[in-house]
C-alpha cells in the first residue's frame, strides 16, 4: 500500500504510463481475436471445450465484445451512449434474432415487473417511496447494422417470463439474415439511459454514481433452446457472455472514476470534461462508479504460488482509518478462493466503498465490487470484512464461472456464501456478536454505535450461514432448490440460494471431509471458469471427485424440500439384573434370584447382581437404553454417541432411514448421556437441541444463571421506566 | 452547590428506606425472571446444551431458542441483556423511547412497578424533606405514601403525557435530520447532527424530570392539592434558580452516568460455572440495582436540600 500522496502519484503515473505504452496495442488485438492472453492463463485455461471457437489465447470465447462511448449530464442525470456490439454465433443453431437486456426499464414505472416483485418481497421501502426524480429509464434511439440497415422497425418488447405488456426490460430486433453458427454481426446502438436514484445497487446519491447494468446488454442465446433473456427480477440477478469491454465515460473532471477493468488513459476532452477509457477482456459485465469523494489507495496481492493482482481501493474519507481492514479481507478472499478453487485471472481488482445512503453495498461485479461500512464499526465483529471477502468472493464464483443468476441464483449465492463463511473462520476466527446503538426516537435513523460483545461468539457453522435465517423461513412451504430462482417466492429466494446452499455445503463438507469437497469445488471452477455451468454440471463433478452416489443427498436438499431433524427420544441405563424365570438347576423354570440360594429379600438379590448382572470383574452391570428417532422427512446417516460414567464413548453409525431406532449397550458403566449426530455433520438438523439427552435430570443451574443474569437488565429498566413518571 | 449534593447523599445513604425500594424492584422483577427461567429450563430440556451453558453462553444454542421463543415473554432474552450490555439496552431505549413498546407483557411489568414506585414516592419524598436521622417506620412511611398517592399518581400521568408529547416532538425532529440526509450527507455529519440533537433532546427530557421532581417536594413541603399548580410551582422554582437547580441535577446525573460506566467495567460476564460464582455475580449485580436506587434517591434528596435551602417557593 502507497497512500502517501506522492507515493500515490508515483504509482499511478508509473502504472498509466506502462498500461499507456503497452496494453493499447495489446488489446485493440484482442478485439479482433488474435491478442495474447491478456492476463496470466499459463497455457491451461480451462473451461473452453464446451464453447466453441474462440480466440486464440483468451480465457473465455469473448463473444460479447462491447465498445462504447458514454457521456455523463450530471444535471439531468442522462447517460447518452454510443455502443457498437460485436457479437459471435457459438451455438450450432442459427438465429434471425437478437435479444437484449434493459434493466433500467425495471424502474421505469410502477407496473414493471421488478417493482410489482419487490413489494412482494415486503423488505423494499422503495414501492411508494418513489419520487418523480427516482425513475429511471434506457431508452434505444438508433439499433441498426454495421452496413447501416436500420433495425428499429423490428424492434419490440417481450415478457417471456410473466408477460407482463408493461415491462420494457428486454427488447428484441430482428436480423435481414440470420447469423450461423460462428458467424459475427456488428450492432451498431444510440441510447440514452436516465440514471435513477438507487435501485438494486445503481443510481446516484448527491455526486456519488455507481453505475451497474446500465447499457443494452446482449443475452445468451442458447442454441436449439433459444436466446436466454429474462425479464428483470428483484429477487434475482443477471446472465451474460463473455466479452472484451472497450469503455470510454466522459466525465465531469472532479470525479474519480472506478469501473471494471484497467484505465487506459484519462485526457481532458474540454467544456471541463475528462474521457477515462477501460478495457477489460474475458467478462461478462462492464459497471462504473464516480464521485469527487473517493480517496484512491493502491496496493498488491502477492502471496507465493499465486498470480499478483494490483488492488485499487477507493475510499470514502469518512472511513480512511478502515482501509488496511478492506485490503486485507480482499486478499484473505484472493488467496483462499485462490489456493482452494483457482488463481484469480485478472490483473486488477478494483474495490469500492461506497457513498453513505447510497444504496450500492455489497454488490459483485467483473474485477469490481462494493462493500461498504460504518464510521463506528470496530473489528472482529464480521463487517466489513465479510462483505469484502464475499464480493471479493464473488469474483470466482460468478466473475469466472458465470452460472445463470437469474435461474440458479444459488450457483453463486450458495457455494459464495459458503466459501465466504470458511475464508472468514480461517482468517478471522468465530465472529463477535455486534449490537447497533445511538437510535433516536422516530425510528427512522438506526444504531449508529457499533458495539463488540466478546463474551458472544458466533460459530461459523450456526452463524456463518445464518442458520437462524434458514429455520426462521418459511420452512416446509419453501420452494425447493430446483425451482428456477426467479419463480421462487420472491421472499423466499434469498434464504433458498444463500443460506441454504450454504447449509448444505457445509453439511457435505462435514460428512465427505474438506479433503474430498475442495478438490471438487476446484475441478468444478477450473472446468466452468468462462463457461456457464447448470445444477447437474456441480452435481456430477462433487460426485465424480468424491466417488461418492451423492444423489439421494441432492434429491432431497435441492429436487424436494426436504426438513431434517433427527431427535434422541429416550435414555435409560439400568442394572442388567434379569427378572421374573430363569432356567434353575433342574431345566425348570424357576424365579430369577432364587434358583440355588433360597434366600430372599434383599440379600438375594444383592446375590443375583453379583451373579448375573456382573461383569467379570464383579462390577454390576448396566443395560443401557437409546432411543432415536427421525422426526424430519429428510434421511442423512448420523453417529449416535453414547458417553459413559467411566469416561469411556461409544459411537455407532445408523443410515438414518427408520423412524426411529433402539441402540442397546451392556457394560459396567452408567451412561451419562446421548447424542445423536455428536459431530453436528448434518448442519441442515432444525433443532439441534433435540439431539442430545442426559440420563440425570439436568440441573437448574443453567437456568438459573441465565435467568438471574437477565433479571438485572429488567431490574435497571424498570428502574429507568420511573424516569418518566 | 457542592452543599446539598453532600446532604442528599448522606440522606440517601438510608439502608431501611434503599432495602425497601431494592425489595420492590426485585419482588416486581421477579415474576419475569421466574418466566424466563422457565422458558430457558424448558427449550433446553435435558439436552447437552446444559454444559455449555453452565460453563459460559452458548450462541448454537441462542439461535435455536430466538426462533422457538419468537414471541411473548420468552423472546426478551436476549444475551445482550446479561452483563454490563444491559446497562447499553437500556440506556438506547430510553434514549429512543422504546421501553413500551417491544413487548406487551414487558409493558405491564413497567407500569405495575411504576405504579408502586409512585406509590413509595410519597415516603420517600416525605422522609427526604423531614428532620434527617428521623427513626424509620413502616407505618409512618406508607401513611405518607398513601397519602400523596393520588396526587403523585396525577404528577405521574402528566410528566407520562408530557414525556410522550416530547417523544413525539423528538421523532418528528429527528426524522426531519433523516430526511435532510437522504439525499447528500456524510455518515458522520448524520452522527455530529444526531449527537447535537441527541443531546438537547436528552437536556430537555431531563429538564422536565427536574421540574416534575420539584413539583413532588412542593406537594410535600407546601401540602399543594392540585397537581397542575404543583407543576406550576415547581416550575416556578427553576426558573427563578435555573442556575442553581441544573447545576444540582445535572451534576447528580453525571455522577449517575459515571455509575453505569463503571459498572459496565466491572460488570459479571458469563462465566460463573459454580454456585459460589454465580452468587457473587448476583450480589455484585444487585448492588449495581441497588446503587441505581441510591443515586435516585440522592438527586431527589439533593432537590429536597436546594428547595429547603430557599426556604420553599
Ligand atoms: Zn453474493
Amino acid at each position: 500500500m502507497s497512500d502517501s500522496p506522492v507515493g500515490r502519484f508515483l504509482s499511478m503515473f508509473c502504472r498509466t504510463l506502462g498500461l499507456f505504452l503497452v496494453l493499447p496495442p495489446l488489446l485493440a488485438t484482442a478485439l479482433q481475436g488474435q491478442a495474447e492472453p491478456a492476463s496470466r492463463s499459463n497455457g491451461s485455461s480451462p473451461g473452453l471445450e464446451s464453447t466453441g471457437a474462440s480466440p486464440s489465447g483468451a480465457l473465455s470465447p469473448r463473444n460479447a465484445n462491447y465498445e462504447m462511448r458514454v457521456r455523463l449530464d450530471p444535471e439531468a442525470r442522462v447517460l447518452a451512449g454510443t455502443q457498437t456490439l460485436t457479437w459471435r454465433n457459438i451455438q450450432d443453431t442459427a438465429t434471425s434474432e437478437l435479444w437484449f437486456h434493459l434493466y433500467w426499464n425495471g424502474w421505469r414505472n410502477s407496473h414493471s415487473t421488478w417493482l410489482r416483485e419487490d413489494r412482494l418481497r415486503g423488505r423494499s421501502d422503495r414501492g411508494s417511496n418513489i419520487r418523480d426524480s427516482d425513475w429511471s429509464f434506457l431508452e434505444v434511439d438508433e439499433i441498426r447494422l454495421a452496413d447501416g440497415t436500420d433495425l428499429m422497425p423490428t424492434r419490440r418488447f417481450r415478457a417471456p417470463d410473466d408477460g407482463n405488456t408493461a415491462d420494457r426490460t428486454v427488447m428484441v430486433v430482428s436480423l435481414p439474415k440470420p447469423v450461423a453458427p460462428g458467424e459475427t454481426v456488428a450492432v451498431e446502438l444510440v441510447w440514452r439511459a436516465k440514471i435513477p436514484r438507487t435501485f438494486a445497487r445503481t443510481g446516484y446519491r448527491d455526486d456519488f454514481y455507481f453505475i451497474a447494468h446500465w447499457y443494452p446488454a446482449i443475452g445468451v442465446f442458447e442454441g436449439a433452446r433459444g436466446w436466454n433473456t429474462h425479464q428483470f427480477h428483484a429477487a434475482t440477478e443477471f446472465f451474460a457472455d463473455y466479452g472484451v469491454y472497450d469503455v470510454s465515460l466522459e466525465l465531469p473532471d472532479e470525479l474519480i472514476v472506478g469501473a471494471t477493468g484497467l484505465l487506459q488513459e484519462a485526457t481532458s476532452v474540454g467544456d471541463g470534461y475528462t474521457r477515462h477509457r477501460f478495457v477489460q477482456t474475458d467478462v461478462h459485465n462492464f459497471t462504473w462508479t464516480a464521485s469527487p469523494d473517493y480517496i484512491e489507495i493502491t496496493d498488491r496481492f502477492a502471496v507465493d504460488g499465486l498470480p499478483e493482482v494490483a488492488i485499487r481501493l477507493l475510499m470514502q474519507p469518512d472511513h480512511l482509518d478502515q482501509a488496511d481492514r478492506h485490503l486485507h479481507a480482499t486478499k484473505a478472499a484472493l488467496e483462499h478462493y485462490g489456493r482452494w478453487y483457482g488463481p484469480y485471472p485478472y490483473e486488477q481488482v478494483t474495490v469500492i466503498d461506497p457513498a453513505y445512503r447510497s444504496g450500492a453495498g455489497g454488490m459483485e461485479y467483473p474485477t469490481i465490487f462494493t462493500c461498504g461500512t460504518r464510521v463506528i464499526n470496530p473489528a472482529g465483529g464480521g463487517s466489513p470484512e465479510g462483505v469484502t471477502i464475499h464480493e471479493a468472493g464473488h469474483q470466482f464464483w460468478y466473475g469466472v464461472v458465470g452460472n445463470n443468476e437469474i435461474e440458479h441464483a444459488w450457483l453463486d449465492e450458495g457455494l459464495n456464501t459458503f466459501s465466504t463463511a470458511r475464508t472468514m473462520d480461517v482468517t478471522y476466527g468465530p465472529s463477535k456478536m455486534m449490537r447497533s446503538y445511538l437510535r433516536p426516537p422516530g425510528g427512522k435513523i438506526g444504531g449508529l454505535v457499533r458495539k463488540r460483545y466478546d463474551d458472544f461468539e458466533q460459530s461459523r457453522a450456526v452463524y456463518g450461514s445464518r442458520f437462524s435465517r434458514f429455520i426462521s423461513s418459511d420452512g416446509p412451504t419453501m420452494d425447493a432448490m430446483s425451482v428456477p430462482t426467479y419463480r421462487a417466492f420472491p421472499r423466499g429466494a434469498g434464504t433458498l440460494s444463500y443460506h441454504k446452499t450454504a447449509m448444505w455445503l457445509h453439511t457435505l463438507e462435514r460428512h465427505l471431509g474438506w479433503e474430498v469437497l475442495q478438490p471438487a469445488m476446484a475441478t468444478f471452477y477450473q472446468r466452468f471458469a468462462f463457461g456457464h455451468p447448470e445444477p447437474d454440471d456441480f452435481f456430477g463433478v462433487l460426485e465424480e471427485i468424491s466417488g461418492r452416489d451423492l444423489d439421494p443427498f441432492f434429491d432431497q436438499v435441492y429436487h424436494q424440500s426436504k426438513q431434517f431433524d433427527y431427535a434422541l427420544a429416550s435414555v435409560s441405563t439400568k442394572p442388567a439384573k434379569l427378572r421374573g424365570y430363569t432356567e434353575g438347576p433342574d431345566g425348570q423354570p424357576v424365579v430369577a434370584g432364587k434358583e440355588s440360594s433360597g434366600k430372599e429379600g434383599p440379600e438375594a438379590e444383592d446375590e443375583a447382581t453379583s451373579r448375573e448382572g456382573a461383569s467379570e470383574d464383579n462390577k454390576p452391570v448396566f443395560r443401557t437404553e437409546v432411543v432415536v428417532r427421525r422426526l424430519g422427512g429428510g434421511v442423512f446417516p448420523v453417529d449416535v454417541l453414547m458417553v459413559f460414567d467411566d469416561g469411556t464413548e461409544v459411537r455407532r453409525p445408523w443410515d438414518g432411514r427408520a423412524r426411529w431406532q433402539l441402540f442397546v449397550e451392556e457394560r459396567a458403566a452408567k451412561l451419562e448421556y446421548a447424542v445423536v449426530d455428536p459431530d453436528r455433520v448434518l448442519l441442515l438438523d432444525l433443532d439441534y437441541t433435540n439431539n442430545s439427552r442426559l440420563v440425570k435430570p439436568a440441573s437448574q443451574f443453567a437456568a438459573r444463571k441465565w435467568s438471574s443474569k437477565w433479571m438485572v437488565w429488567l431490574q435497571d429498566l424498570m428502574t429507568t421506566f420511573t424516569f418518566y413518571l | 452547590m457542592l452543599s446539598p449534593i453532600f446532604r442528599g447523599l448522606r440522606r440517601a445513604a438510608d439502608p431501611k428506606l434503599l432495602v425497601l425500594l431494592w425489595l420492590a424492584n426485585t419482588l416486581v422483577a421477579l415474576p419475569g425472571a421466574l418466566a424466563i427461567g422457565e422458558a430457558i429450563r424448558n427449550d433446553v430440556g435435558a439436552s447437552r446444551f446444559h454444559k455449555t451453558l453452565d460453563e459460559g453462553f452458548d450462541m448454537e444454542w441462542m439461535a435455536e431458542y430466538s426462533h422457538r421463543n419468537g414471541t411473548g415473554f420468552p423472546a426478551l432474552f436476549a444475551p445482550q441483556r446479561t452483563g454490563a450490555g444491559a446497562v447499553y439496552e437500556n440506556l438506547d431505549a430510553w434514549f429512543g423511547g422504546r421501553l413500551l413498546s417491544e413487548n406487551r407483557a414487558l409493558a405491564g411489568v413497567l407500569i405495575a412497578f411504576g405504579l408502586v414506585w409512585i406509590l413509595l414516592q410519597g415516603g420517600v419524598v416525605a422522609r427526604l424533606v423531614g428532620p434527617p436521622r428521623a427513626a424509620f417506620s413502616l407505618r409512618g412511611f406508607f401513611a405518607d405514601a398513601g397519602g400523596y398517592f393520588v396526587r403523585f399518581l396525577v404528577l405521574g400521568l402528566m410528566s407520562a403525557f408530557v414525556y410522550w408529547v416530547l417523544y413525539r416532538l423528538g421523532g418528528w425532529a429527528f426524522g426531519l435530520v433523516d430526511a435532510s440526509f437522504q439525499d447528500a450527507g456524510t455518515e458522520r455529519e448524520l452522527i455530529h447532527r444526531v449527537l447535537f440533537l441527541g443531546t438537547a433532546f436528552v437536556i430537555l427530557l431531563h429538564a422536565t424530570r427536574m421540574v416534575f421532581d420539584y413539583a413532588k417536594i412542593a406537594t410535600v413541603v407546601e401540602g399543594t392539592r392540585l397537581a397542575p399548580v404543583a407543576v406550576w410551582q415547581g416550575m416556578r422554582f427553576v426558573a427563578n434558580r435555573p442556575a442553581r437547580t441544573l447545576s444540582v441535577y445535572f451534576a447528580v446525573a453525571l455522577m449517575s452516568l459515571a455509575f453505569l460506566w463503571l459498572y459496565t467495567l466491572v460488570a459479571p460476564g458469563p462465566g460463573q460455572s459454580g454456585a459460589a460464582s454465580l452468587l457473587f455475580a448476583f450480589v455484585l449485580s444487585q448492588l449495581f440495582v441497588a446503587g441505581r436506587l441510591f443515586l435516585r434517591l440522592a438527586l431527589l434528596g439533593a432537590q429536597a436540600e436546594v428547595y429547603q435551602d430557599a426556604g420553599g417557593l
